[in-house]
């Protein structure tokens, strides 16, 4: 019962207990390879260290209320990297959330999500960002088996240092989703969203977001409960992201180190991205998962047409799988690999990285 | 909270609570003998199996409902670990992350529910049947009775 309710809270906010309080914690420690670190391209002369093993801690807390009517839940997860043989390139990750329901009808609920992420590295804070995206959305039940969800979300990404890439994002959303029995469910989802960033047309020679842009994305995907513990997610999303500035291409002419950004600090590409999240619960020791995702991307020099030649073309592909074993209620071991790739049009972007990790995690 | 949350087959969750009542057809009169006790009996029966068949009925249901909500809490758990796998979150991880929290949400208060029914009705099934009992075993001592008068 603890783990269910650690888990339920920690990952949704639906707690073990009807009503109430509840608080949980999480300790986790690991080593892992990456034979990449800093995601270099093969013929990259500089001799940088490739791979190297690094330790990994990280810890979370959560707590929540699950009331009749009123859901609160939030969370706080810290991680740190610390490479081994480069002990003063360690890596920081932050996440935080914060999830605010209210059912006023027995149809109809509006909830408020935030999602505050923080990528920082202590001794090289050049690209040291912070996002936070925030969602209100209405929830309607339609029929038994239709649900409409519509809101607007906005994203802030602010980059400390190189301040050029800080950008927002404002947008609505609606999304359709079908119920096929209590197991299946279908849905489609559009998303608009404008955004304005810190480009400057005098600095066009710097790392920049554009000053604005229209970025949109149509998704249609697939959830399935099976029978034997099996579960799936499928998501396939098609994204056209457009501004009118060229001086975006520093961004995308530019090798950034770090893959972290290749999520949100893109923009003028038209994207392709098809993902495929598997889970199997063998027994109450054993659960295994495997991740698939392909990307394809273009990215636009020009999309008003000025000079439209698509100047970098990128496929990418990420590749994972799990195993976890509960060693005793509290305790889980965890062993995962994941194998990445970027093969593009650009020498100097293609990369592999593989990873394996093997680590303990505490939950209370 | 009503059906409207429910998914096919969870709005009549709790029908049987709409049924009519039988207190009427089975009030005990002063004049019923063993016959009419019988009778009565019979009908407390019917409503007895009724609400037997509308348990099994419920069972899978429930069963089901609880399947689907630690699937989908998997799931998504399964989508927070992904913010390790890629680093971080990004905007579509965050986006699957609030839709199955909201669907989380929909299964574990149908599962509460219908968890809730299924302990009514076996309340309910276990009180008909200690009624039905006693009016089989007032039907016996009056029948003793009159085979005992001369």
């Amino acid at each position: 019962m603890r783990r269910l309710s650690w888990v339920m809270l920690l990952t949704s906010g639906a707690l073990a207990q009807p009503s109430g309080w509840n608080v949980a914690g999480q300790l986790g420690l690991g080593e892992k390879y990456d034979d990449n670190v800093d995601l270099s391209t093969r013929e990259d002369p500089s001799g940088v260290v490739r791979g190297e093993p690094v330790t990994e801690l990280h810890a979370g807390v959560a707590g929540g209320y699950l009331g009749e009517a009123f859901d609160i839940d939030a969370r706080m997860k810290l991680r740190i990297d610390e490479p081994n043989l480069r002990p003063k390139r360690a890596r920081l990750y932050t996440e935080g959330e914060l999830y605010l329901a209210y059912r006023f009808s027995a149809r109809h609920a509006v909830s408020f999500a935030s999602f505050t992420d923080c990528f920082l590295e202590p001794d090289d804070g050049a690209f040291d960002v912070c996002r936070g995206h925030a969602t209100l959305a209405w929830r309607a039940a339609l029929t038994e088996a239709w649900r409409l969800q519509v809101g607007t979300e906005s994203l802030h990404a602010e980059y400390f240092q190189t301040t050029t890439l800080s950008y927002d994002t404002v947008g609505a959303f609606f999304e359709l989703r079908y119920l096929d029995g209590h197991r299946l469910s279908y849905w489609a989802r559009g998303t608009a969203a404008a955004y304005h960033g810190a480009f400057r047309a005098q600095a066009s020679d710097v790392l920049s977001a554009p000053s604005d842009g229209l970025r949109m994305s149509h998704d249609l995907g697939v959830d399935w409960v099976g029978s034997g513990g099996v579960t799936l997610l499928g998501t396939l999303r098609l994204e056209l992201d457009n501004s009118p500035e060229t001086g975006l291409q520093t961004v995308d002419g530019t090798s950034l180190a770090d893959d972290d950004l290749e999520t949100d600090a893109q923009f003028n590409y038209r994207k392709l991205r098809g993902t495929t999240l598997l889970s199997w619960r063998l027994d109450t020791t054993w659960t295994l998962g495997a991740y698939g995702e392909a990307i394809v991307i273009s990215f636009v020099k020009d999309p008003l047409g000025r000079a439209n030649d698509t100047e970098r073309r990128d496929f990418r592909y990420l590749v994972s799988a799990s195993a976890a074993a509960a060693l005793t209620d509290a305790l889980t071991a965890k062993l995962r690999g994941s194998v990445r790739q970027n093969i593009s049009s650009v020498d100097s972007e293609d990369y592999v990285n593989r990873i394996l990790y093997l680590g303990v995690e505490y939950r209370w | 909270m009503g059906a409207a949350w429910g998914q096919p087959g969870t709005s009549s969750m709790t029908a049987w609570e709409g049924w009519a009542s039988i207190d009427a057809a089975v009030a005990i009169e002063p004049l019923d003998g063993p016959e009419e006790l019988s009778e009565k009996a019979e009908i407390i029966a019917d409503r007895r199996d009724a609400l037997t068949r509308e348990r099994d009925r419920l069972r899978p249901l429930c069963v089901e409902l609880d399947r689907s909500r630690d699937g989908v809490a998997r799931q998504a758990e399964a989508l927070r670990e992904l913010s390790t796998v890629r680093n971080r979150r990004d905007v579509l991880l965050r986006q699957r992350q609030h839709a199955l929290r909201g669907r989380l949400r929909e299964l574990e208060t149908l599962s509460l529910k219908c968890g809730g029914a299924l302990r009514a009705i076996g309340a309910a099934i276990d009180e008909i049947r200690g009624r039905h009992a006693r009016y089989l075993e007032h039907a016996r001592r009056i029948r003793e009775e009159e085979t005992k008068r001369p």
